[in-house]
């Protein structure tokens, strides 16, 4: 901490004024939602929050046709699977791959390298219908093989570990060799734990990018088993004809929003220490 | 982020010490060194495997769906929770398993679609399948040929015949039934049944629904689907308001004569404190209403010869007519406060005091607005011509029976058993009072007694009356690009409407549909196969 | 064993990069070449394709729901990118001061948004968005006298609008992360010189700090332009399609609209081609300035 002069009052409290009135916008959507997945579908909109008048009218009727009626619980599981699944395996891959970037001079590699930076600036959805043509034929339509092999391997990921694992001293790797061990036993013993920072913050972004992701599977999977909770999510936005109800709505988006969060504030400090000390290189 | 300190590699001990996991970046001090942090890889990846095996293995081991003889998928919950009690009774006749299936509405018709295109998948399509108006358009664009439903004219001109027991059985006039045990043909003639000997058939499934619900479901001439619905439109007011200013809505013949009495109506209660006080609720930017609007003069956007019909003047009219009723100075109409059924609170506050009520929404209507009970009553919709009819039409669900279906006849049984038969009539009542498209069973009570939320009005027996005369509304690929552009020219003429009043506004409207007709053609043009002797 | 080793130490790097570059083949590379192909063809269904040749392109450029489409797409990229960067950098600048209590907390409350998905801030804020009774309206209604009758979802000006408020308020946590790391990286002694030399706040901050970040904000820069000309979970899940008079129509939910819902995999992949040249140019563009900027 640097030499700190005593804090100006006015300029502290403007300060945190602000800070407090930011967060309040940034999180207010989210204490609604809490409010709105008890609230039944008259008393919606009647009151901002909560009807305070009639807290009796608070009902756990959403939850139970959201998981009733609609296979949510079967959405759950499917993105649960799907992104750790899917993280697990992205990880391990791209940490190797930006290993062999880091601390490798092979043939090809700047070719390599080239093809990975064209990849990150053309945009993905031109593949989509050959994707599509593909998966086709190859019978992979509407199976997970289809957005799990794919999305195995990271070009941003090999970017971000290139990045971290520049940080591993040669001198490690070189000790390591004379004493035997294998180029994958020096990635796992020796890299990653140094890297273990920036494992963790990819590990949510990668966590966060498939829980999350829509297009692909919502061109890919087509039964409604199958569905993770985006594509079943916005499906149960329905037709004027049949009505939406909102609180089961605001109950499934409550229950989608969670794990992520819970996963974040369980695994915090790792992220953020990750995300930040790969990047700022820029 | 600070170097880890070198354990140097001593050789004499044989222990691989930099081997040893590096403690000194751990980014949690004071952790002890607990059997997880061993591992290189971290906490959050290690839970995040752990999921995924154990997702992985439940996922892997959910049970497959037990095989059922026939399959039957619907999109809308109150559409299961009307055939599910009938099955069993239809199982039971037949000795076939039913399967019902809720399925969300863009899932089940992208599925479909997608097992239509896909030859490998169409030993799993289901043996019916109900498909909403919106989203059939996709189905069409292949030749008749090669829709991916069973073309069903056969199938309701050969069966459904219309039998009576005996010669005091109730009937209706220009009825057509067979006497049961017998061959001969007995017409009705409003009073009683005379034998036709010059007819050899009866009436069947084809003549006794309602001719114009099988438009949508229809290209070229072949029927794909049996409709569900006839949905006729009508107009809903609050009687109570419109009495007070002194406004007889329900004497309005035609839509002039109904802007010019919304408009006292708004003027004697603006004066009286209600500055949000609109006639009637009308989208703005949505099309959905204009479309409804043209349908009543008897206009498809595109109609099924592919021809386009934006042009045509009398849609001209309609928009510039429609963009006054929205907008400018004597505009009338207000949307709802934030839709998805949420009209209900400003119909009760007075903000909206007259609705377009299709026979699908009384239900919404009644449910979250229970406070005007009995003070609604129900008109027939004002016309534009003198040769209108008084009703539109909006929405529509049809159930198909795909083309590579295992068993079709079992499944046209399952239609009939569901849609057309005396259960399936009352299992409909008790979710809804949604007309059926069967004729006949518009005389059921449900449909004919009064209404208390109406004020004692007959509704539905309106809403059979005007079930006749419901416009044909056909839908094709192009028809949701065409309410796109009618999106287009209607957004214009509002924005011009508000800015420079309505001078000038028909003949605007005219140019930019010529222009927005000559682009769908173009796109037509664009999408079209050059079918012909050399298709490939 | 030694020959072994030898082997494995030389292989190595090919098998640690072996599993992209399979990937890369099979569904970049392949998928890319199809969709070459694709696009001088027209489809519909099974076996139901035909050579064209350019006409794809050709009607591309007249096509004039393309062109809204890259309209709104632009518009959005300008508009959302000029408020969520300085947005992002002045909540790092303020959780950056020493005066602050309770750092963490902040970062992690505002942080916590980019952690929701663009379908789930999309269907949150279909309610949040409604007129006169949701959440946003009423606090707009109570603390500005513009009222509660916004109509975000229906009226065709607000659109775009709409789109861009959620975004904003899905990612400028996001981007606040990445300057407060950068802003924590800048060198001390750059601000006490900056200091003895007699520079005031502003100066500081235009002279030490956005050099110091630079490479930082370029980087948000690049990835948000790239991010946002790619827009399409949000405006259709809000919308439920192209929204009033097509003004949430992005570029990807066109090429979605033509490809899977109309079933054209030809026209859908020539939009496509459309996408990558514009991203492209605009990458390229950014990329010479910048590098330009940094020689002198």
């Amino acid at each position: 901490m640097s030499v700190s002069r005593k804090t100006s009052g006015p300029a502290s409290l403007l300060l945190h004024a602000a800070l407090v009135l930011v967060s309040l916008m940034l999180l207010t959507p989210f204490l609604w939602l809490i409010c709105a997945t008890f609230k039944s579908q008259a008393d919606m909109f009647d009151s901002v929050f909560l009807p305070w008048g009639h807290l009796d009218r608070l009902t756990t009727a959403n939850l139970r046709v959201l998981f009733t009626r609609e296979p949510f619980a079967r959405w759950l599981l499917n993105s649960l699977f799907l992104a750790s699944a899917s993280t697990a395996i992205v990880v391990l891959l791209s940490s190797l791959g930006g290993f062999a970037l880091a601390k490798y001079q092979f043939r090809g590699k700047p070719v390599l390298m080239l093809i990975m930076l064209a990849t990150m600036l053309v945009p993905h959805q031109v593949l989509l219908p050959g994707m599509y043509e593909i998966m086709f034929q190859i019978r992979w339509i509407d199976t997970y093989w289809a957005i799990l092999v794919p999305g195995a391997v990271s070009v941003f990921g090999m970017f971000l570990f290139k990045q971290a694992m520049q940080a591993v001293p040669d001198e490690l790797l070189q000790a390591g060799r004379v004493d035997g061990c294998t180029e994958f036993g020096l990635w796992w013993n020796v890299a990653l734990p140094i890297v273990r920072p920036m494992v963790g913050a990819f590990t949510l972004l990668s966590f966060t990018g498939t829980w999350n992701s829509f297009l692909w599977p919502q061109i890919v999977l087509q039964t409604e088993a199958k569905y993770h909770l985006p594509i079943g999510l916005a499906n149960m936005i329905g037709l004027p004809e049949y009505e939406t109800q909102l609180g089961v709505l605001m109950a499934g988006t409550l229950c989608s929003v969670l794990p992520v969060m819970l996963l974040f504030f369980a695994l915090q400090k790792d992220f953020i220490a990750g995300l930040t000390s790969g990047a700022v290189k820029g | 982020m600070e170097s880890p300190a070198l354990p140097r590699a001593d050789p004499s001990s044989g222990h691989h010490q930099w081997l040893e996991p590096v403690w000194l970046v751990d980014n949690t001090p004071g952790l002890p060194p607990s059997p997880v942090n061993r591992i290189p890889l971290g906490k959050p990846v290690i839970v995040v495997i752990a999921i995924a095996l154990i997702t992985g293995i439940t996922v892997l081991m959910q049970p497959r769906p037990q095989h059922a003889d026939l399959e039957f998928w619907v999109f809308a919950d109150s559409h299961a929770k009307t055939f599910r009690p009938i099955l069993p009774s239809f199982e039971q006749h037949e000795g076939k398993s039913v399967r019902l299936s809720l399925i969300a509405n863009r899932a089940l018709s992208l599925r479909l679609f997608s097992m239509f295109l896909s030859k490998s998948m169409s030993r799993e399509v289901p043996d019916a399948a109900e498909i909403e108006i919106g989203s059939v358009g996709r189905f069409f664009r292949p030749p008749p040929d090669q829709v991916g439903f069973l073309p069903l004219n056969d199938l309701l001109r050969t069966t459904g015949a219309r039998e009576i027991a005996d010669v005091s059985a109730p009937g209706l006039r220009g009825w057509n039934a067979r006497l049961r045990g017998t061959t001969r043909i007995w017409t009705h003639d409003g009073t009683a049944w005379v034998e036709n000997p010059a007819r050899t058939q009866p009436d069947m499934w084809m003549d006794r629904i309602v001719a114009s619900r099988f438009a949508p479901w229809t290209k070229a001439g072949v029927i794909f689907g049996v409709p569900h619905d006839v949905h006729p439109l009508t107009i809903a007011y609050r009687e109570d308001l419109f009495r007070e200013a002194g406004v007889d809505l329900a004497a309005c013949a035609t839509w002039i004569e109904f802007h010019a009495a919304c408009l006292r109506f708004q003027q004697y209660w603006r004066g009286r404190g209600f500055p949000h006080r609109h006639a009637i609720e009308l989208q703005e930017a949505s099309p959905e209403t204009l479309v409804l609007m043209l349908l009543q003069r008897g206009i498809n956007a595109v109609d099924d010869s592919d021809r386009i019909h934006l042009a045509d003047p009398k849609v001209a009219e309609t928009v510039a007519f429609y963009a006054g009723l929205v907008a400018g100075p004597r505009k009338i109409g207000s949307e709802a406060a934030g839709g998805m059924g949420v009209f209900a609170k400003d119909v009760e506050a007075g903000n909206l005091c007259a609705l377009l009520m299709p026979d699908w929404r009384v239900r919404y209507v009644r449910e979250f607005a229970p406070g005007i009970a009995g003070k609604l009553r129900m008109m027939p919709l004002p016309r534009f011509d003198p040769g209108d009819p008084p009703t539109s039409t909006w929405g529509g669900t049809m159930v198909g029976i795909p083309r590579a279906a295992r068993d079709p006849e079992a499944s046209w049984r399952l239609i009939e058993h569901l849609y057309f038969s005396e259960e399936g009539l009352n299992a409909r009542l008790t979710q809804t009072n949604i007309l059926p498209p069967l004729m006949e069973q518009w005389t059921h009570p449900a449909f004919t007694e009064a209404d208390p939320y109406f004020g004692g009005q007959k509704v539905f027996a309106l809403y059979a009356e005007l079930a006749t005369q419901v416009p044909r509304r056909l839908v094709t690929p192009m028809t949701s690009i065409s309410a796109q552009k009618l999106s287009v020219v209607l957004n214009r003429a509002v924005d011009q409407m508000r800015r420079r009043g309505g001078e000038g506004l028909e003949a605007a409207c005219r140019e930019w549909l010529v222009a927005e007709a000559r682009d769908l053609e173009n796109r037509m043009r664009h999408r079209r196969f050059d079918d012909g002797e050399e298709a490939p | 064993m030694n020959t072994l080793w030898r082997l494995q130490h030389r292989l190595a790097p090919y098998l640690f990069v072996l599993p992209f570059v399979v990937l890369f083949l099979c569904f970049m590379l392949v998928p890319l070449c199809r969709s070459v192909v694709l696009a001088l063809h027209k489809t519909s269904g099974p076996g139901a394709m035909q050579f064209v040749g350019l006409d794809n392109f050709e009607f591309v450029f007249q096509d004039d729901l393309f062109w809204r489409a890259v309209r709104n797409t632009l518009t959005y990229t300008v508009c959302f990118l000029s408020i969520q960067i300085p947005a992002s950098l002045g909540l790092a600048l303020l959780l950056n001061s020493r005066f602050v209590r309770g750092r963490d907390f902040f970062r992690y409350a505002f942080f916590s948004t980019h952690l929701v998905g663009n379908v789930f801030v999309a269907v949150l804020f279909m309610l949040l968005l409604a007129p006169r009774h949701g959440l946003i309206n009423r606090v707009i209604g109570a603390v500005t006298p513009f009222g509660t009758e916004l109509n975000w979802l229906g009226k065709p000006d607000l659109a775009l609008p709409a789109v861009i408020l959620a975004a904003l308020w899905l990612s400028v946590g996001f981007g606040m992360i990445y300057f407060l790391a950068a802003l924590q990286a800048v060198d001390q002694e750059l601000y006490e010189a900056a200091q003895v030399d007699g520079a005031g706040a502003m100066s500081k901050f235009w002279h030490v700090t956005l050099p110091g970040i630079r490479p930082v904000l370029l980087f948000l820069l690049l990835v948000g332009m790239i991010g946002s000309f790619q827009l399409f979970e949000l405006p259709y899940v809000l919308f439920q399609g192209p929204g009033p008079d097509n003004r949430a129509l992005t570029v990807v939910m066109y090429l979605f609209q033509q490809g899977f819902e109309t079933g054209d995999l030809g026209y859908a992949s020539a939009i496509g081609w459309m996408l990558v040249l514009m991203v492209l140019a605009v990458s390229i563009a950014q990329i010479r300035l910048t590098r330009a900027d940094r020689t002198d």
